[in-house]
């Protein structure tokens, strides 16, 4: 009976979710897509060195095809395209994570004291935030960028500050609906004081919906700055960046399409594999849907 | 009955709700007590302010809509309702404690019911004991309530409405409260695990001895769990007294004999069930004099314009109608 007790209790919540997760072959499938493109990206030095082979010109060698010069050629400078695909992939996943941390962490909570305290105070804010939505994000963004200047940080925030609003909305619906909950009454009805109630009550019900928008807010970052570094207001040349692989690339697609479908295929499988991913992750944290 | 500590007194509590431009009078002057050990039976209709008195106990009204006009709520000595915020959330769930009506709606789905349980003990963990110690105490609830410990590190939607109810209860008592404040507790669940939870409920009352204040619309409960009874109309308490008052006494507030006649009778074969006239009035415009008048069988000229004061009918009996004091009146003549 003793030792049932104790395993049960380190048995916790994390190993729960996994196991129900393991179970989900497409999560699965995203998650090692996306650990095989964050391993590409830590180890991109291995691949390529930064300044030997990604950003190094080598005019002798331009334009090969796939297989012929490394795994996936090279481009119109003669420049290694794994290489810079890895390294590439450092700056998207920053950019799509770094985004999506800091659109989460105002638009929640924003969105949690907008829906917790209601009134004139979720008036005021979440009018704001419709203000904010009513800017086409790209727009917002090309704005945002052109005051802060380039550069990934900048490039991070601007993409935030679009996204903010989404964060916001979810959180507040889901706290709205939570907040007049009975097992909120009951809690305050064993003495538990404010914080305690949304810490331990509030978030936790509203990881689910959280979860999904963030995984999918990471593929839409990543496009997002994508395409900013495409109409080149993002990363800026020589440094490589999916985005402005694609839009190096555009001149080449008729001689050179690799240079256009390797770094397409890689930004689709990313989000691809995230959107997976995040879809698994809900069900997975939901315990109604266990086993 | 060598020392009868009264536990809970409520004086003369009135409040009100004030909703879109309208104020709602949902208590209106209701004062009552509570012997220690003892059980209160509050009923009356849906609507009558039942669960008012209850929140307002445990200082959880609404903050933005509603208001404590005037009244006192003494506990153990101290006037609740000057209690601070911080004060207050110290005596909920150690001190008096409350079950919920719904069981269905009053577990979090995203915790385990053990966390749940514990999360009251942790709170009010003055004594600072240990994790483990503690989740112990969570088993030996479980355990209390008939839940196999083992089922500790299950979700609500695992269990039965029933066993819901048990673990409501098991947090309610984790911390071996004073006072327990019941709302309908079984009104969610179906009739044969009904009694088993309250058949429950008495005992473990009996075994902490614990007051409890059960709030109901069933009289049948009353009559098996209660020692004292009060009936409940608008906002005020109409009728007060041991459970043999209410059930065999002679005197009644009309009111009470209206609820007794709309009950299924054994013994009589009747075709249809009686009911109260009409319906309880709107508590944004209350009828002057007694609010019962305009639905009472026995209404005379002086219901219309006055409030009938409380008549004690014996030492534990007490209704509030102009029947018995006139009664009174003309006995004291005679």
């Amino acid at each position: 009976m003793k030792r049932d007790r104790q395993q049960g209790l380190k048995q916790g919540k994390f190993s729960a979710v996994w196991r129900r997760m393991k179970k989900n072959r497409t999560a699965m499938a995203g998650l090692v897509i996306l650990i095989i493109i964050i391993l590409m990206a830590i180890f991109a030095d291995l691949i390529g060195d930064y300044n030997e082979v990604a950003t190094k010109m080598d005019i002798a060698n331009r334009l090969m095809a796939p297989m012929k010069k490394g795994l996936f050629g090279t481009d119109h400078y003669g420049r290694d395209v794994l290489a810079r695909i890895a390294h590439g992939a450092r700056v998207s996943l920053i950019i799509g994570f770094g985004a999506v941390l800091v659109s989460l962490v105002f638009g929640g909570a924003i969105g949690a004291t907008a829906g917790f305290y209601g009134g004139r105070y979720d008036n005021i804010v979440m009018r704001c935030m419709d203000i904010i939505m009513a800017i086409p994000s790209t727009i917002l963004a090309l704005a945002v960028v052109a005051a802060l200047g380039g550069g990934i940080f900048n490039l991070m925030i601007a993409i935030a500050v679009a996204d903010i609003p989404n964060y916001a909305r979810v959180v507040r619906s889901s706290v709205l609906t939570i907040r007049n909950a009975d097992y909120i009454e009951a809690a305050n009805a064993v003495g538990a004081g404010t914080a305690h109630v949304l810490a331990r009550h509030i978030i936790p019900n509203v990881l689910g919906p959280i979860i999904v928008q963030c995984t999918l807010g990471i593929g839409s970052s990543i496009l997002n700055a994508a395409g900013l570094s495409y109409i080149g207001l993002g990363v800026q040349a020589p440094r490589p960046e999916w985005g402005n692989m694609l839009s190096e690339a555009r001149e080449f697609i008729q001689s050179a399409p690799h240079l256009i479908i390797i770094p397409g295929i890689f930004l689709a499988l990313t989000v691809l594999a995230l959107n997976l991913l995040g879809d698994g992750l809900r069900d997975a944290l939901d315990p109604r849907l266990k086993d | 009955m060598s020392k009868i500590h009264t536990i809970l007194e409520v004086k003369d509590l009135r409040v009100a709700y004030a909703g879109s431009g309208e104020r709602v009078q949902a208590v209106n002057g209701l004062s009552f007590g509570v012997q220690e050990g003892e059980c209160l039976g509050l009923v009356g209709e849906t609507g009558a302010g039942k669960t008012t008195v209850a929140l307002s106990v445990m200082g959880l009204l609404p903050e933005r809509t509603s208001r404590i006009e005037s009244g006192e709520i003494i506990f153990e000595g101290r006037d609740l309702l000057q209690c601070k915020k911080k004060e207050m959330q110290a005596i909920r769930g150690e001190k008096i404690s409350m079950i919920f009506q719904d069981p269905m709606t009053s577990l979090n789905p995203v915790l385990t019911i053990g966390e749940q349980i514990l999360e009251g003990l942790e709170l009010h963990n003055e004594e600072k004991k240990s994790r483990e110690e503690l989740i112990a105490r969570v088993h030996e609830m479980l355990e209390l309530v008939g839940i196999p410990a083992a089922r500790y590190h299950e979700y609500p939607h695992q269990f039965s409405g029933g066993m819901k109810q048990r673990v409501v209860i098991a947090m309610a008592l984790a911390c071996s409260p004073k006072l327990l404040i019941a709302d309908e507790p079984t009104t969610a669940l179906d009739v044969t695990i009904q009694a088993q939870v309250l058949d429950m409920m008495s005992q473990l009352r009996e075994r902490l001895g614990m007051t409890m204040i059960l709030i109901t619309h069933d009289l049948g409960i009353v009559a098996e769990k209660c020692d004292t009874v009060a009936t409940v109309y608008a906002g005020e308490i109409i009728e007060f007294g041991t459970v043999e008052d209410i059930f065999s006494g002679e005197a009644h507030h009309p009111y009470t004999k209206g609820l007794f006649d709309a009950l299924p009778s054994l013994v009589s074969t009747e075709r249809r069930l009686k009911s109260i006239e009409g319906l309880m009035p709107d508590p944004t415009d209350l009828p002057a004099g007694c609010k019962f008048h305009p639905r009472c069988p026995r209404c005379k000229p002086i219901c219309r314009e006055r409030e009938p004061e409380p008549v004690q009918i014996s030492q534990s009996h007490m209704i509030k109608c102009f029947l018995y004091a006139q009664g009174e009146e003309e006995m004291g003549s005679r």
